[in-house]
């Protein structure tokens, strides 16, 4: 066998290895229970088309009441909103939009965090101080207070949630990595590529990040879940995606008027988004639970 | 020549008044319709009520008499926003004026019946042609600087508002002692740049307590219009001291501003040495609880305040479950239009416009984004709660027409339009508007919604091509239509131009007699419907909220305060 082709079969082996420990997750109940909640969310935004009785912004019958059935038009299982639009059909198309922009901005807040916290970690020195200097100051900031100003500044659009949320979370994915980088330069496996004359970056990406991978999933599912809160808060507030497009915040901020004479409009919502981050949240500790088991 | 008709004190009587009775007593005019037109002719509103008790059989009924005895003293505290407070005469939020109305007062005063009564000036005359006004001023009356009240004083306010560089929308109000100049300037194009100036003679001092206006044309409305919230009545040294209400509140009124800080609170005490009836209150206090509407209530529920300025119809059943809480509602003319601007692409085309008023269906615009409460606009900002509105054949919503004017304009695909939507009189306007896309697509119109913080709104609201404006009730038709849609005039936010309008609203403005006025305002107003350059879904019933505590109040249709006669029980 050649080298080469050994190397190939270590990879494949290395993300077979990953996908094996992340389906030890079948053996911690807390991480099944989330992982069918995320599920959950993932079919009704995958089949949002299919499964909602209702166009989510067509104005139908206002005032409705949960279960309410109106001739000609069908039932309304979870109520309609002030203006006639069905609040379960909402709700499963503004699954799509969470969905979409909640795991992408946290993938953007991991792109950027990432090669700092790689860069501080392994070369130290002044790279590390200016590094981290600049994660302090942002991290220094209140954070909904840091999301109002960036998107109060650039606009509310999908696109500048996915830039707010990688502005103001990159700097703790940084410091996660960059402690764990510190643990792991000083391994053999890193001298020993060192010794090889790798390329600083080949070793930092080849040989420290993967061995990483736990606490950073483990890490992202926790972080979706804050993401996915961050996204109902600047709805909540009106910064979030434009109207008239199905947002579970704010589908609450909407109706936040009438949540004294008409709770189920805003109770809905609101367990959703719950609901969903609670999956995040569980899945996250079943990751933590089955890791510390190796 | 005609017979001067007098009544019983030898006053002359206006000689339509006869024929206003006589309509009264065949039923061609109501009893509310009869008192306004009277009152506007000079007739005092005790009179004119009296006659209408005659003709009708209806005991004497004066303006919301209180049944239990008013209380002197105490602190009414109202949840408002606080404004800047500089010039009365530029004021564009009727907010800034409820502030100022208990400092500065007007010639006349329009009460929440809807009815035009005597307040600086204690009378008024119009010749027979409506060009001629003729007003007496209340003699007596001191400023808070000791000077006397006079003639020169409406004089100089009148001179100030019809000068363009004061940049007031009182030069569109009072649009008939206005004149068209050439100012020398041309364009980029070369055509001369018109301005506008007060024709000479206009206002014209009789005596120290006597002013007259002449009018290049015939105006019904000239009592009402010295009631709309811009036309307060400041010290003839206004401009010299400083032209700053805030800084140097000299005012007529019963109360003297103690403290004035925008965004947090103003404070107004009792003055000694008032003109008028002594009012109950000691202090006012606006307390500025912030933008959120939401807040307001609950501000009130919690009584940190004993009344609010004005609440969402999404927090009626809400308000209306309040303990201690009274809620009061007013029929209006308040609405928002939908508003395209006729000389910006791509709504310079008529079609377009025609095509997006094709699609909506104001009927359950009314129902989804007001619950109904209210009436149904009709595209053009005459509201049937207006004496000369004309019942126009019922506007419906016509997909096909909708597709072939897209087509015709060259959209057969369909077309992308954005709105500005500022949400400045509630959340109702986006409501609306997410309805209306709805209504809009089957036609293939994509409608965007860009909403945007109300402040900012009110930055663009008459430069956008197409924003959704709230605006405020006014007693008279022609008077909205004066202020907002005559060729040239400030707030003409859609660039509306059509000298046919022009010409049409010209003459409606000049019929005293309400029945001819309406035919004339059926060609008025099926011009601007036909132009599709004001969308407008519907009219909006309001509501305030007080404590119980609060007595004699009751909602002007433009929220207009006077707390003169409100007491603290």
């Amino acid at each position: 066998m050649t080298d080469i082709a050994a190397g190939v079969q270590r990879r494949e082996s290395r993300i077979v290895r990953t996908l094996k420990g992340l389906a030890l997750i079948r053996e911690s109940v807390v991480g099944m229970i989330g992982l069918a909640l995320v599920l959950f969310w993932v079919a009704m935004a995958a089949f949002a088309n299919q499964i909602a009785p209702f166009p989510p912004n067509a104005t139908l019958y206002p005032l409705a009441a949960p279960g309410e059935f109106v001739e000609g038009m069908g039932t309304f299982w979870l109520g309609t909103d002030h203006i006639g639009r069905d609040i379960l059909s909402r709700i499963i198309h503004g699954s799509r939009q969470v969905l979409l922009y909640a795991p992408l901005a946290t993938l953007c807040a991991y792109l950027v965090g990432i090669p700092m916290g790689l860069a501080a970690g392994y070369r130290r020195g002044a790279t590390d101080g200016v590094l981290s200097f600049i994660s302090n100051v942002i991290l220094s900031f209140p954070v909904l207070v840091l999301y109002i100003i960036i998107i109060a500044t650039i606009g509310a659009s999908g696109a500048n949630i996915v830039v707010a949320v990688t502005f103001a979370s990159a700097p703790g994915i940084f410091r996660i990595v960059r402690g764990l980088v510190l643990d792991l330069r000083n391994r053999e496996y890193v001298f020993a590529a060192e010794t090889r004359g790798e390329t600083p970056w080949r070793i930092m990406l080849v040989e420290i990040l993967p061995n990483a991978r736990g606490p950073l999933i483990v890490d992202a599912c926790l972080r979706l879940g804050y993401v996915i809160i961050t996204i109902g808060v600047l709805g909540f507030l009106g910064l979030g995606l434009p109207p008239p497009d199905p947002d579970w915040g704010g589908m609450i901020n909407e109706t936040r008027q009438m949540a004294m004479s008409f709770p189920h409009m805003t109770v809905f919502p609101g367990i959703a988004i719950s609901s969903l981050v609670l999956g995040f949240n569980l899945l996250a500790d079943g990751l933590r639970e089955v890791s510390l088991r190796d | 020549m005609k017979k001067e008709i007098k009544d019983e004190n030898g006053k002359r009587v206006h000689p339509y008044v006869p024929e206003l009775c006589e309509q009264l007593r065949k039923g061609e005019l109501d009893r509310r319709e009869f008192l306004r037109t009277a009152t506007l002719l000079g007739v005092s509103a005790g009179a004119a009520y009296g006659m209408a008790g005659k003709i009708l059989g209806e005991p004497m009924v004066k303006e919301a008499a209180a049944a239990e005895d008013p209380k002197m003293g105490g602190t009414l505290r109202w949840g408002m926003q606080v404004q800047e407070m500089t010039d009365p005469a530029k004021f564009d939020w009727t907010e800034k004026s409820n502030v100022a109305r208990h400092i500065v007062e007007y010639l006349c005063r329009t009460g929440s019946d809807n009815i035009t009564r005597p307040y600086l000036a204690e009378g008024w005359e119009a010749s027979d042609d409506l060009k001629t006004w003729t007003f007496k001023l209340r003699k007596g009356v001191k400023w808070s600087n000791g000077d006397d009240f006079n003639a020169d004083d409406v004089v100089f306010n009148f001179t100030r508002w019809l000068d363009p560089k004061t940049g007031s929308s009182n030069i569109g109000l009072f649009a008939s002692m206005v004149e068209e100049i050439d100012t020398g300037k041309k364009d980029d194009k070369g055509n001369a740049v018109m301005g506008k100036r007060m024709t000479a003679g206009a206002v014209e001092k009789i005596d120290s307590h006597t002013v007259r206006l002449n009018l290049n044309s015939a105006v019904l409305s000239m009592p009402e219009n010295l009631y709309n919230y811009p036309t307060a009545i400041v010290h003839r040294r206004f401009e010299a001291e400083g032209g700053d209400l805030s800084k140097n509140p000299v005012g007529t009124g019963a109360y003297a501003l103690a403290e004035h800080r925008v965004g947090d609170k103003a404070v107004l005490k009792r003055r000694d040495g008032y003109w008028g009836k002594k009012p109950f209150l000691d202090e006012i206090v606006y307390v500025d609880l912030g933008e959120d509407r939401a807040a307001w209530l609950a501000a009130l529920a919690s009584k940190q305040v004993d009344g609010i300025y004005q609440f969402d119809v999404n927090q009626l059943d809400m308000a209306e479950r309040l303990p201690g809480v009274v809620v009061h509602t007013a029929t209006t003319a308040q609405t928002a239009i939908a508003r395209m601007q006729m000389d910006k692409a791509p709504f310079d085309d008529k079609r377009i416009r025609q095509a997006v008023q094709a699609c909506m269906d104001h009927e359950k615009l009314l129902q989804l984004a007001y619950r109904g409460k209210g009436a149904p606009g009709e595209d053009h900002h005459v509201s049937p709660i207006h004496p000369e509105y004309a019942k126009l054949p019922v506007q419906k919503q016509d997909y096909a027409k909708a597709k072939k004017l897209l087509a015709d304009a060259g959209h057969p695909n369909g077309i992308q339009i954005t709105i500005d939507v500022g949400n400045t009189s509630g959340k109702w306007e986006l409501d609306a508007m997410q309805a209306f896309r709805e209504q809009c697509k089957p036609a293939g119109i994509d409608l965007v919604l860009n909403v945007m913080p109300s402040s900012q709104y009110w930055e663009v609201w008459d430069k956008t091509p197409f924003g959704f404006t709230s605006w405020t009730h006014r007693p008279l038709g022609v008077m909205v239509l004066n202020l907002g849609y005559r060729s040239g005039v400030p707030w003409n936010e859609s660039h509306y131009n059509n000298p046919a309008f022009d010409k049409a609203l010209d003459e409606a403005s000049a019929i005293l007699d309400v029945n001819e006025r309406r035919k004339k305002m059926e060609t008025v107003q099926s011009i601007l419907q036909d132009d599709a350059v004001a969308l407008q879904p519907l009219w909006r019933a309001v509501f305030t909220a007080t404590s119980d505590k609060v007595k004699g109040y009751s909602t002007h249709p433009t929220f207009y305060h006077q707390f003169n006669e409100v007491w603290l029980a």
